[in-house]
């Protein structure tokens, strides 16, 4: 408590102050967790309720026939007509995707920091290397867009007249990435300069003692790393890793870029955003699609709600290691 | 660190080994396509023909009368986007610490849990809707006449600015910056007598400057290439209000099929932002280091 003295308390314009300020942070906590609350009492109306006007604000009818839907169509049994994919394949694909690109973000960023915090002396190369990661950071994405996709179409030539081998009549080499999971989850092994940033600041933070003790009593580097610096890093890494869970089950523009058309690949993310487009605020008619039509605006509440919940189970994982991370004074 | 010269042989291999994996990764997927852009961009790149065509995209562009318009309606966004969700979270995170301990512990946990993400998206489009959104309701409510919203030329890009305060929250890197500051300062400063705002100016503004300095870098390029919440909710609409830079770049480029002019839209927003990053890095001169 910095700001307001503690002193002075007790005296009224102070009190109104706390008082102030303590309404203000609950009442934007409040709205931060209004999205998701509306989402779940929305999931759980039957059609004729979700599109009432005004909206109830807590649901009179609580039905779980959406949810059901969406699990019959898990183990199979039914399949929902007005979303292009099974929810269960798209929940299969977000999560092929993140797991995937997560297992390369992490260690490359974390390897990378520590490179450049404990292992690279040369202060010339250190520096170069440094501004080589960084400096994507002040580029815009939306140059290499296009190039890109480009790219993956023929890996890794741009052009579909792909160059010869000098001397023989064959092509070189190429993969087309296009239509498999890897054009998702095989750029994540740059590690993302803003992670190599965070890993640097908070190896920078462990004392040089503590690793060149280890390596007089012949510990290799790597050995080093797993069983001294790891340890000690928890919080930057639950930190880069909830980051990168984000970014990777939340890659709209990524999913929306390299899976044109390619229905089956689509991730969850995907179909809640086409939801999105759909929705012009139009009620299904009851007469014809009945008030338990798995479609629509109640359906995309429950699919929303079902690809919040990873993100919870890893915030629940990371709360402690993210919360320490707070109290470990900075990044410098 | 660098008088430890024993050893250093091996540890150079080593130090190759652990670096290695987000060098080829930032060449491969960063630099390579980045530099691939300057060559596309000359050339008229669609299905079936490419052809070097020199500047003539580059022509086309200052030609076309979209441009001006995606232009203007992107240095919108980015300020509207500084002006709102970028200064609250700070705002938020200098009030957070005053208060007691327990209290922050609960507030951070409810403020870092994900809440929304898409879906947030879809139910803030739902609340526009002229006829039976939240927000009209409750402008009715209060007796005054409903807006159209995200049918509104002149208010649909302020309504697109809406997810990223609903978003909102301090940072984690802010807490921890003002975390680093020592009490003492403080104490020190109310003993000379400052009040409120002294100290608020002369104490917790300069420690944060720095990071203020990339971060404000950092989102002023991340608004000026907004593309999801215009995509999704009013895809550039209504009369092209909302039609930013990116997303006209996916429009030449992903539904009319014109890579090299796509690209040639992107390449202009890229000398935009170089220019005005040199112009922020005059201003605040600090290290990047985060």
């Amino acid at each position: 408590m910095p700001l307001i003295p503690k002193v002075g308390r007790k005296k009224l314009k102070v009190r109104l102050i706390v008082i102030a300020v303590t309404t203000f942070l609950w009442v934007g906590v409040a709205i931060h967790l209004w999205p998701f609350y509306w989402m779940a009492m929305s999931s759980l109306k039957d059609a004729a309720e979700a599109f009432q006007v005004p909206g109830t604000l807590w649901v009179r009818r609580p039905s779980l026939y959406i949810y059901k839907a969406i699990w019959d169509s898990f183990l199979g049994k039914a399949s929902i007509m007005s979303i292009p994919i099974s929810p269960a394949l798209a929940l299969k694909n977000s999560l092929i995707y993140t797991i995937g690109s997560m297992s390369l973000v992490i260690p490359s960023a974390a390897f990378a920091g520590y490179a450049l915090s404990k292992l690279i002396y040369n202060v010339t190369w250190n520096r170069l290397i440094f501004l080589y990661i960084v400096a994507t950071l002040f580029v815009p994405g939306a140059v290499s867009l296009i190039p890109s996709y480009l790219i993956m179409q023929n890996f890794p030539f741009f052009s579909r007249n792909i160059p010869k081998i000098p001397f023989t009549d064959k092509v070189f080499p190429h993969i087309n990435f296009l239509g498999t999971y890897w054009v998702l989850i095989l750029p994540s092994i740059a590690g993302g300069a803003f992670n190599v940033l965070l890993f640097k600041g908070f190896f920078d933070g462990i004392p040089d003692e503590i690793i060149n003790a280890a390596r007089l009593d012949g510990a290799s580097e790597l050995s080093i790393f797993g069983r001294i610096v790891l340890p000690l890093s928890r919080p930057v890494f639950a930190v880069v890793g909830l980051g990168a869970f984000g970014a990777a089950w939340g890659n709209f523009m990524g999913a929306l870029i390299y899976l044109q058309g390619r229905i089956k690949l689509y991730p969850l993310v995907l179909v809640i955003a086409q939801g999105v487009i759909a929705a012009q605020g139009e009620q299904p008619d009851p007469q014809i699609y009945g008030d338990h039509y798995v479609g629509g605006f109640p359906l995309m509440m429950a699919l929303s709600i079902i690809e919040s919940i990873p993100g919870f189970i890893m915030f629940i994982i990371f709360r402690e290691q993210l919360m320490k991370g707070i109290r470990l004074r900075g990044f410098k | 660190m660098i008088k430890e010269k024993k050893g250093s042989k091996i540890s150079r291999k080593i130090a190759i080994l652990f670096i290695a994996p987000c060098l080829i990764g930032i060449t491969i997927f960063s630099w390579y396509p980045f530099f691939l852009g300057f060559l596309i961009a000359f050339q008229k790149y669609s299905i079936f023909t490419t052809k070097w065509v020199g500047l003539q995209n580059f022509k086309n562009l200052f030609n076309d009368p979209m441009f001006p318009i995606v232009i203007r309606n992107t240095f919108y966004y980015a300020f509207l986007s500084i002006a709102i969700p970028f200064l609250i979270p700070i705002i938020v995170a200098i009030l957070l610490l005053e208060m007691k301990r327990s209290v922050i512990r609960i507030m951070m946990i409810l403020w870092f849990l994900p809440a929304g993400g898409m879906g947030s998206l879809l139910l803030l489009k739902w609340y526009y809707n002229p006829n039976y959104g939240l927000f009209n309701q409750i402008l009715n409510w209060l007796g005054l006449p409903g807006l159209q919203w995200l049918n509104d030329p002149r208010l649909a890009m302020i309504c697109l600015v809406l997810p990223g305060l609903i978003m909102y929250g301090p940072g984690l890197i802010w807490i921890a910056t003002l975390q680093s500051i020592p009490d003492e300062l403080y104490e020190a400063a109310e003993i000379e007598g400052a009040g409120l705002w002294t100290k608020i100016w002369h104490i917790t503004l300069p420690r944060l400057r720095p990071i203020i300095a990339v971060l404000l870098l950092l989102s002023v390029i991340g608004s000026m290439q907004m593309f999801s919440q215009a995509f999704l909710m009013t895809g550039g609409g209504p009369n092209n209000a909302t039609r930013t830079i990116v997303m006209y770049m996916y429009n030449c480029g992903f539904e009319m099929l014109k890579f090299g002019y796509g690209t040639a839209v992107a390449i202009v927003l890229f000398i935009i932002l170089t220019i005005m990053v040199i112009i922020q890095r005059k201003f605040f001169k600090e290290n990047i280091d985060v």
